[in-house]
């Protein structure tokens, strides 16, 4: 702005007259400032501080102060921390949204001890801090004693009692001469000058207008989320809303032929399977096995011509293709124990749970039941049946019974397999093949 | 308001002989006519068992008040705290109590070693060999080792406590400044010791009373009981000897107003602490761990439970918080009396639902067991502090406490 402008004669307050705010008075040591702030106290002032440079024990009772009130704003905010914990902990645990967790009370005080304790704690800390400043009139921008100058040395080694002049018994010339009589090191007058202490006058439309102009974007957002659009919102906290990662049943832009599910690699192999060890994974001999059609070995197949399909003819394993061992053959009992007894029963014999009440429950009608007793496991045509055989029983099934391979691993069947054997051994059994001692006892039994 | 500078004159207020005359031997009468009465109900109900484990109660509660005065003793020498001058001779006097209670846990032993299974379960021979938890606890708690622990607590205590008694009582005749360093200085491993011990001896005679269950913070529980335990006491006596004419001079309300927060903040932490132990095992919800609390909560016990959360923490808590309260004489004698009430109740609550879990009455022999064992408690504090001056008169910092100030 270099252009002149004319000046308007305009009404101006007068300018501000300095005025006696008090006496401040310099002393050598806290003693004789302790006896000064008695004096004081008992002359009858009560608008007067002292100022020190580090805590002083016993100057509030020497300037005839009460204890603070601060205690008891803090406790205080210490009940209304715990009531507002509690009411927190009940409302959204036992009242707004009711989750059972282990069984847990919906509402249990031991439980809501801790978050108590803390919120306490935490209002406490805030009502002390806070409550502090308050009792002391801070923050203060201005401090009219800081005008006298020997004050600044309040921080290091001064020791200063002040008199203000808002005080009912201060006097221009006697409060000077008690100060004087309390032997000071000086006595100084606070002049205060009075300046404005009004705010600069662009403070307050400075202030409305950053404010306004930080809202701007804020409305432009809930604007654009408020209103009718064909298009997806802005959305302003996604959370994880939108990720680059294919769902099923979706197309993908990132492969040629649009597909997002992948179809597996030609020889693909999953972790675990046995295509390779043919014994060990069909029951069927390697070289037999690629020449069969392998849906011929599920239950009920028919042949071709259809006839049925006779097992017992493929090219089965006839020595279980594992470590034959006691480990293995505890490993079928309890196997054989779990999947198998229910129906054949502990011993083979076909006489399990499930096949004891069915045949309870068809009783009645005969003809119409639909039933069939499990075979006896040690009968001679399982027992002629080669280990393949069975393996591919309990994998696949037959007539009634459902396959287990879903359900019970390779080797598990094959435990189970070795198992049934000892069942057929066990089952088939004559007196000569057992010790002498089972003999004798056996015998002794039947007498 | 004290005068800086000026030193304060201190009146000699004589030996402790000389201020409370027959009270030692009062309370021996007291304690072997409680013990009799007590032993004699025992026998007669047939309660042979309550009778024990009363007795081992109020061993504890009696213990715990000294063990407080000798935290106190150590932790006034480790922060050269200056205020506590004019009680802390009060607080050695008390530590002096435990020789009595380390003769009165002899019998304990005895027992023990004679292979009874009354008090503790883990000594009988043939649960131990079969209960699956027992089995490997064996390695701890058996009777020799036990008995050999107790001893090494003991004599530790007595040591500590006689050593920090003795030294301050040459003091008062030389004044010497070197004895307040030296004493300092074994301060702090004293209190590294007297942790571990207070420690394993609630593990020992407290925990151990159900040998399945555990709490690794059962040390800390017993040390918070014995701090309000203590500084009940010293309240306590500081008001008779107040009210006898001693130390009338030198202990004034600034020190009761000190005394007066210790008890509230210590009292604070004893709630904090069971709180603590109470949250953790309450709401894990694991059985071996809350079968304490129920044998705690059911035929009434609960009661005492109830009784314990809101008289030993929600009232003092309340009562004790306002500053006149503290300074005023006969409010926080008041307050002590009651609080040292609540810790007996505390400990009885520790103890006794171990053998009594169907009725938490307490009867007549408790209260003879009480009677006797404080009897012989405070005779044996007496008798043995009898020579020593109630106040420690040339400590160097005992102008700084004549002159204490609350800001």
């Amino acid at each position: 702005m270099t252009t002149a402008v004319e000046e308007h004669p305009k009404v101006v307050a007068p300018a501000p007259e300095p005025s006696l705010a008090g006496y401040v008075a310099q002393f050598a040591d806290v003693p004789s400032l302790l006896n000064a702030a008695e004096k004081t106290r008992d002359a009858g002032f009560k608008s007067f501080d002292c100022y020190v440079p580090f805590p002083v024990h016993g100057i509030d009772e020497a300037m005839g102060i009460k204890p603070s009130r601060l205690p008891f704003i803090v406790l205080g905010c210490a009940f209304a921390g715990a009531t507002t914990a509690m009411a927190l902990q009940y409302l959204t645990n036992a009242f707004d949204y009711q989750y059972i967790i282990s069984g847990k009370p919906m509402f249990s005080i031991p439980a809501d001890m801790p978050v108590t304790f803390e919120l306490s704690v935490l209002f406490s800390a805030f009502g002390a801090l806070l409550g502090m400043l308050a009792l002391n009139n801070l923050p203060k921008f201005y401090n009219r004693i800081f005008f006298v100058d020997p004050f600044q040395k309040v921080t290091t080694d001064g020791f200063f009692l002040g008199i203000e002049c808002e005080d009912p018994k201060f006097h221009k010339e006697d409060t000077a001469q008690f100060l004087k009589a309390l032997n000071p090191v000086r006595v100084d007058e606070c002049i205060d000058p009075n300046a404005s202490t009004a705010l600069p006058k662009l403070l307050a439309p400075l202030a409305i207008f950053l404010l306004i102009v930080g809202l701007i974007p804020l409305v432009l957002l809930a604007r654009i989320r408020a209103m009718p659009k064909d298009v997806p919102r802005v959305e302003i906290l996604t959370d994880m809303d939108f990720q680059p990662k294919l769902k099923s049943q979706r197309t993908s832009k990132m492969f040629t032929d649009g597909r997002g599910m992948r179809p597996i690699i030609a020889g693909t192999l999953a972790r675990g399977d046995f295509y390779e060890d043919i014994p060990l994974s069909e029951g069927l001999e390697a070289d037999a096995s690629a020449e069969i059609d392998h849906s011929l070995l599920l239950p009920n197949a028919k042949n071709p011509d259809g006839t049925t399909v006779k097992l017992g003819d493929f090219a089965w394993v006839t020595e279980i293709p594992l470590d034959v061992n006691e480990e293995l053959m505890a490993r079928g009992e309890a196997r054989y124990n779990i999947y198998c007894s229910v129906c054949h029963g502990k011993t083979g014999k076909g006489d399990g749970l499930v096949s004891q009440r069915a045949m309870a429950l068809q009783k009645g009608t005969p003809g119409i039941g639909t039933w069939i007793k499990p075979i006896t496991l040690y009968d001679q045509p399982i027992r002629d049946q080669a280990v393949g055989q069975i393996f591919n029983t309990i994998t696949h099934g037959v007539r009634k019974m459902p396959g287990y391979a879903s359900q019970i691993p390779v080797e598990d069947r094959w435990a189970i397999v070795l198992y049934v054997r000892a069942l057929q051994k066990a089952g088939s059994a004559t007196l000569d093949q057992l010790p002498e001692e089972e003999q004798k006892r056996l015998q002794a039994d039947v007498q | 308001m004290a005068h800086h500078g000026q030193t304060i004159p201190v009146e000699n207020p004589g030996t402790l002989e000389q201020n409370v005359g027959q009270l030692g031997l009062f309370a021996m009468y007291a304690g072997a006519i409680g013990l009799l009465i007590a032993g004699l109900i025992a026998v007669t109900s047939n309660n042979w068992e309550r009778f024990q484990f009363s007795y081992l109660h109020n061993l504890c509660f009696a213990l715990s008040i000294a063990l407080g005065a000798l935290f106190f003793i150590l932790i006034q020498h480790l922060t050269r705290a200056g205020w506590s001058t004019v009680v802390r001779r009060l607080a050695e006097m008390m530590t002096n109590g435990i020789v009595p209670l380390a003769v009165l846990f002899v019998p304990i032993v005895f027992l023990l070693l004679n292979g009874s299974d009354v008090l503790f379960l883990w000594n009988n021979k043939e649960l131990a060999a079969t209960d699956p938890l027992l089995i490997h606890k064996q390695i701890y708690l058996n009777p020799m080792w036990f008995t050999i622990r107790a001893i090494v607590y003991f004599a530790f205590w007595i040591l500590c406590s006689r050593y920090y008694l003795m030294t301050s009582a040459k003091q008062d005749e030389t004044g010497d400044p070197q004895l307040s360093l030296r004493m300092e200085r074994y301060s702090a491993v004293s209190l590294i010791l007297f942790a571990l011990s207070i420690t394993f001896a609630s593990v020992d005679w407290i925990m151990s009373l159900d040998p399945r269950w555990f709490s690794t913070i059962i040390g800390v529980y017993y040390f918070a009981n014995a701090n309000v335990a203590f500084y009940a006491t010293l309240a306590i006596v500081v008001h008779f000897a107040n009210s006898k004419g001693m130390l009338n001079e030198t202990v004034n309300a600034e020190h009761r107003h000190d005394i007066g927060k210790l008890l509230f903040g210590f009292n604070c932490f004893w709630a904090y602490i069971a709180f603590s132990q109470y949250l953790l095992y309450w709401y894990a919800n694991i059985p071996e761990e809350t079968v304490w609390y129920m044998r705690r909560q059911e035929n009434g016990w609960e009661m005492v439970s109830l009784i314990l959360i809101i008289g030993h923490f929600a009232i003092p808590f309340l009562g004790l918080m306002s500053r006149t309260v503290k300074r005023n004489p006969s409010q926080l004698f008041c307050w002590a009396v009651y609080l040292l009430v609540m810790c007996w109740i505390d400990l009885y609550w520790l103890i006794i639902p171990e053998v009594s879990p169907g009725s938490p009455a307490p009867g007549l022999i408790d209260l003879g067991c009480l009677v006797g064992i404080g009897g012989f408690f405070v005779f044996g504090t007496v008798k043995l502090s009898e020579q020593f001056t109630v106040l420690a008169v040339k400590d160097p910092r005992l102008q700084e406490s004549l002159a204490f100030h609350n800001i």
